[in-house]
């Protein structure tokens, strides 16, 4: 199963772009699962074409994270990032990197890469957006 | 007969060809007054230097030391760095740098000097970092945190504060911009330093990318603390940027001791060579002497104040015409909502978000600056761009 993640401005036709967009390269979705927050959406896909489908995504300016990367949502505060990072240590994971996705009404979405993506999403289940993602 | 060859003397090349070539000249320069979007001067003449074509040349290895390849310009390339260490205010006899293909490489250069020094290190940008950063740190198996920008593009120092505070055991790598791509702004080496030493943490390394501030700022009255002086360990210029050049080029500078203990630290491959690349443009360096010799300080500093005015005069006129712009203190970058698609690409912006910039080069006018302004308030009002 492929999956990407695409974080979305919650406004009116969006998610028809994003089809559409995928449909015109050939990319047929498997599964969409669409999750509606105060200013954005986070969609959740599995398509059969990978490849095909990042670049079409990224073409049409979306910002497509993939399977192998966590996503984490947390309070827009300075320091929030660093936190995450800590808990990870404490168990005994190594962060690669976290970069900071989006940030909006008071919050912050971020892109994380651990040593063992299955196990940080595990310690971090309470700030991970979508599921069973980091397998 | 496709590779043009000629029975009766050199290879020529066939009509067909010759013409693809006048085409391709014709719309580089037709394309070349708009280009407001991107820092690259189109303002330069280096038709004195066109005979050094003729030749094979190539600087390969350090510029401080003897090459078997005799065909090389370090001499000139060793010129032009001493006057970059001038410009940065670099410790007198304790820097070392090298003329190479651009930004990108200067940072790879800088945050690999970081992480040979520091190899646990955790680095930490702002999200308003070029993208290319994290390319490199992924590059380099350099584990890295992004900070939070303010909304002028300048770093959050108070997210620097609470994400070194949790990490105080792990030596930091600061990687600051001197100027965003979008903003243009500089994140404050001074305002860094103070969060560093309210830590009290002893061990850290500062890269500053001043890929094109790196030209401006020693050229204005009130820098912002960006350089040697000010705690860099390690700048990354531009030379395609500000001074402009047909071909990327740019200038990597560090502290000699942190290069000589990463040279000791490789001395193993058989040389104490730390530059990244094998074959080095022996061209690039002659040009940058070439345009620091015919400018000089003073017409830098005439050419950066003009740029500056003219960046003024782009806030003043956007501003009168109702479209809402602004720079950030000593930038050439002009930053206003995300303009129309017919606006972006007749003057070549990139936008990010919902805002687009333009860069005051040597080669924008203030003439061109009013037609720009003059599109952008037709095409708001619908009107069809001439």
């Amino acid at each position: 199963m492929k999956q990407l993640t695409v974080i979305v401005p919650n406004e009116i036709g969006i998610a028809a772009r994003l089809t559409t967009c995928l449909a015109e390269r050939g990319v047929n979705i498997e599964e969409i699962d669409i999750e509606g927050a105060e200013s954005q959406g986070i969609v959740t896909l599995s398509v059969d074409r990978y490849d095909e489908a990042l670049r079409a995504l990224v073409d049409e300016g979306f910002r497509a994270i993939t399977q192998d990367t966590l996503l984490v949502r947390l309070d827009d505060k300075p320091g929030a990032l660093a936190a995450v990072a800590i808990r990870l240590r404490d168990a005994g994971l190594d962060l690669r990197s976290m970069h900071i996705l989006r940030r909006d009404g008071g919050q912050t979405y971020a892109s994380l890469v651990a040593s063992d993506n299955t196990k940080a999403a595990e310690i971090l289940r309470d700030v991970i957006v979508g599921e069973g993602r980091g397998a | 007969m496709k590779s043009g060859t000629s029975a009766l003397g050199p290879p020529v090349l066939p009509p067909a060809e010759r013409e693809r070539l006048d085409e391709l000249y014709t719309r580089l320069s037709s394309l070349k007054p708009g280009n407001i979007g991107y820092p690259c001067n189109q303002n330069f003449d280096y038709s004195e230097l066109f005979r050094f074509l003729e030749f094979s040349a190539n600087n390969v290895g350090d510029p401080f030391n003897a090459t078997n390849y005799r065909l090389n310009t370090q001499d000139f390339e060793r010129e032009v760095l001493a006057d970059f260490a001038r410009y940065t205010r670099a410790p007198e006899n304790e820097w070392w740098g090298y003329v190479n293909n651009g930004g990108t490489e200067g940072n790879m250069y800088g945050l690999y000097v970081a992480r040979e020094l520091y190899p646990d290190g955790i680095c930490y940008f702002s999200e308003d970092t070029h993208y290319s950063v994290a390319k490199i740190l992924r590059l380099q198996h350099t584990r890295n945190i992004m900070l939070k920008s303010q909304p002028n593009g300048e770093l959050d120092y108070d997210d620097l504060h609470e994400t070194l505070r949790i990490h105080r055991d792990v030596p930091p790598i600061i990687f600051a911009n001197i100027g965003t791509t979008m903003k243009g702004a500089v994140d404050d080496l001074a305002k860094i330093r103070a969060v560093l030493d309210d830590l009290a943490i002893p061990n850290y390394y500062i890269h500053a990318d001043a890929a094109l501030s790196g030209m401006i700022l020693p050229f204005v009255d009130a820098p912002q603390a960006w350089d040697f002086a000010d705690g860099a360990d390690s700048i990354a210029i531009s030379g395609h940027k500000f001074l402009g050049s047909p071909l990327p080029c740019g200038v990597a500078l560090a502290r000699k001791k942190n290069v000589d203990r990463i040279a000791r630290s490789i001395e193993y491959v058989g040389a104490l060579d730390t530059t990244i690349a094998g074959s080095r443009n022996a061209f690039t360096p002659l040009m940058l002497w070439y345009r620091l010799r015919v400018l000089g300080d003073a017409g830098l500093r005439k050419l950066v104040q003009d740029c500056l005015d003219t960046a003024e005069y782009a806030v003043q006129k956007l501003n009168a015409a109702g479209i809402a712009s602004w720079r950030n203190a000593n930038s050439v970058t002009v930053v206003f909502p995300r303009p129309p698609t017919a606006i972006m690409q007749k003057w070549i912006i990139a936008p990010k978000k919902d805002i687009g910039h333009l860069i005051t080069m040597p080669h924008v006018t203030k003439e061109c600056i009013d037609a720009f302004v003059s599109d952008f308030t037709a095409a708001l009002a619908g009107k069809p761009l001439t």
